[in-house]
């Protein structure tokens, strides 16, 4: 079963500034964590202020990303909230989730699986054309991408429904690009 | 004649204290105009009042403008708030008013009046602050290092007039990509 990623935003100015965050609906199914560009406004035609969002690339843009944060309620066929392993959360293709724009200096730790490719001796994860909608590894800063320096490795600790806990391998960044 | 009509629908001076301030101009001044805040006023009992200018080409002041946004309470003579028709609210000259910063991502619903010139079409795809110009004006693209807001959609405000019908005015969404 796919794990994947939990975001934990420790200090990230949409918390106070509300033109910070928005909604959006994807055709891909998206993790918290994952980073979008938007492209159209109004789409669903029930909902005239959901932007579409796509996965950053040479394209479509590698600055000025949002970043999804859902609360991982977890979808169990039709249900919701049934798993407590926030593992398994996602939101599916076509459903409206939750974004914010991260900001200089914002704080936000990431597990393993919201990141593209693996840590080695690498400090810095950016926007690429080749990490689809998660930021990638990379050794240094990307010019003129969104980009997030590496802080600390560190745990997030979950539960998983039984009785013992989880900890999953996480590692904290501060954003330096935008 | 019927005045800007601005609806901050998202926009981070709501949240940040800092990007707000009182201002007062020579010239009367509506909702949804754009303005240098370069020096305060030297109006004895001002002293926290900046000075509201015409965006201008000569300096670079054609970034770091505020915008207009004052309760729309009309103006009758010397009687606010008898006229329910916002299309008729407009800031005499020099009446103090509040403004704010306008920031990267702010989404702000302006109805047509707002805008200099006509919308006319999905191919004027962004506003731009220009020179001598109190208000954003419609471009096909943006214009570089200038305050320049991107068409979103085409909407609607609904606002009373005091009549029995209601009145739906053409408005924009749009969105804030240049500071």
């Amino acid at each position: 079963m796919t794990v994947h990623g939990i975001l934990l935003p420790e200090q990230i100015a949409a918390q106070n500034i509300d033109s910070y965050t928005r909604s959006a609906v994807s055709a891909a199914s998206v993790d918290n964590g994952n980073i979008v560009m938007l492209t159209t406004y109004g789409v669903l035609a029930a909902n005239k202020e959901v932007f579409t969002a796509v996965a950053p690339s040479t394209g479509n843009g590698l600055t000025g990303v949002w970043m999804v944060y859902e609360p991982e309620l977890v979808w169990t066929g039709s249900y919701r909230g049934l798993d407590p392993d926030i593992r398994n959360f996602y939101t599916a293709a076509g459903k409206v989730f939750s974004i914010f724009h991260p900001q200089l200096h914002d704080i936000i730790t990431l597990s393993t699986d919201a990141i593209s490719g693996t840590i080695g001796a690498n400090t810095f994860i950016n926007a690429t054309n080749t990490g689809g909608l998660q930021p990638e590894w990379a050794s240094t800063i990307g010019s003129s991408v969104f980009a997030a320096k590496l802080l600390a490795t560190k745990y997030l600790s979950i539960g998983t429904g039984a009785m013992d806990t989880q900890r999953v391998v996480a590692y904290q960044f501060e954003v330096v690009a935008l | 004649m019927a005045y800007g009509v601005l609806i901050p629908k998202q926009i981070a001076a709501q949240n940040v204290d800092a990007w707000n301030r009182s201002a007062v101009c020579a010239g009367a001044i509506e909702n949804g105009m754009i303005f240098s805040l370069l020096t305060k006023s030297a109006t004895s009992g001002e002293s926290e009042v900046w000075t509201a200018l015409v965006p201008a080409s000569s300096g670079s002041h054609l970034t770091d403008l505020w915008m207009a946004y004052d309760p729309e309470l009309v103006y009758t003579s010397s009687y606010r708030g008898l006229d329910p028709d916002v299309r008729n609210f407009i800031v005499p000259a020099t009446k103090i008013f509040s403004a704010f910063r306008p920031m990267l991502h702010d989404i702000l619903l302006m109805s047509e009046d707002c805008f200099s010139g006509a919308w006319g079409g999905a191919t004027n795809t962004h506003a731009n602050a220009t020179n001598s110009t109190w208000q954003l004006v419609w471009g096909t693209s943006q214009t570089g290092s200038v305050l320049s807001v991107a068409y979103l959609a085409t909407s609607y405000i609904s606002i009373g007039t005091g009549a029995i019908d209601t009145q739906r005015l053409t408005a924009y969404t749009v969105e804030v990509v240049g500071i």
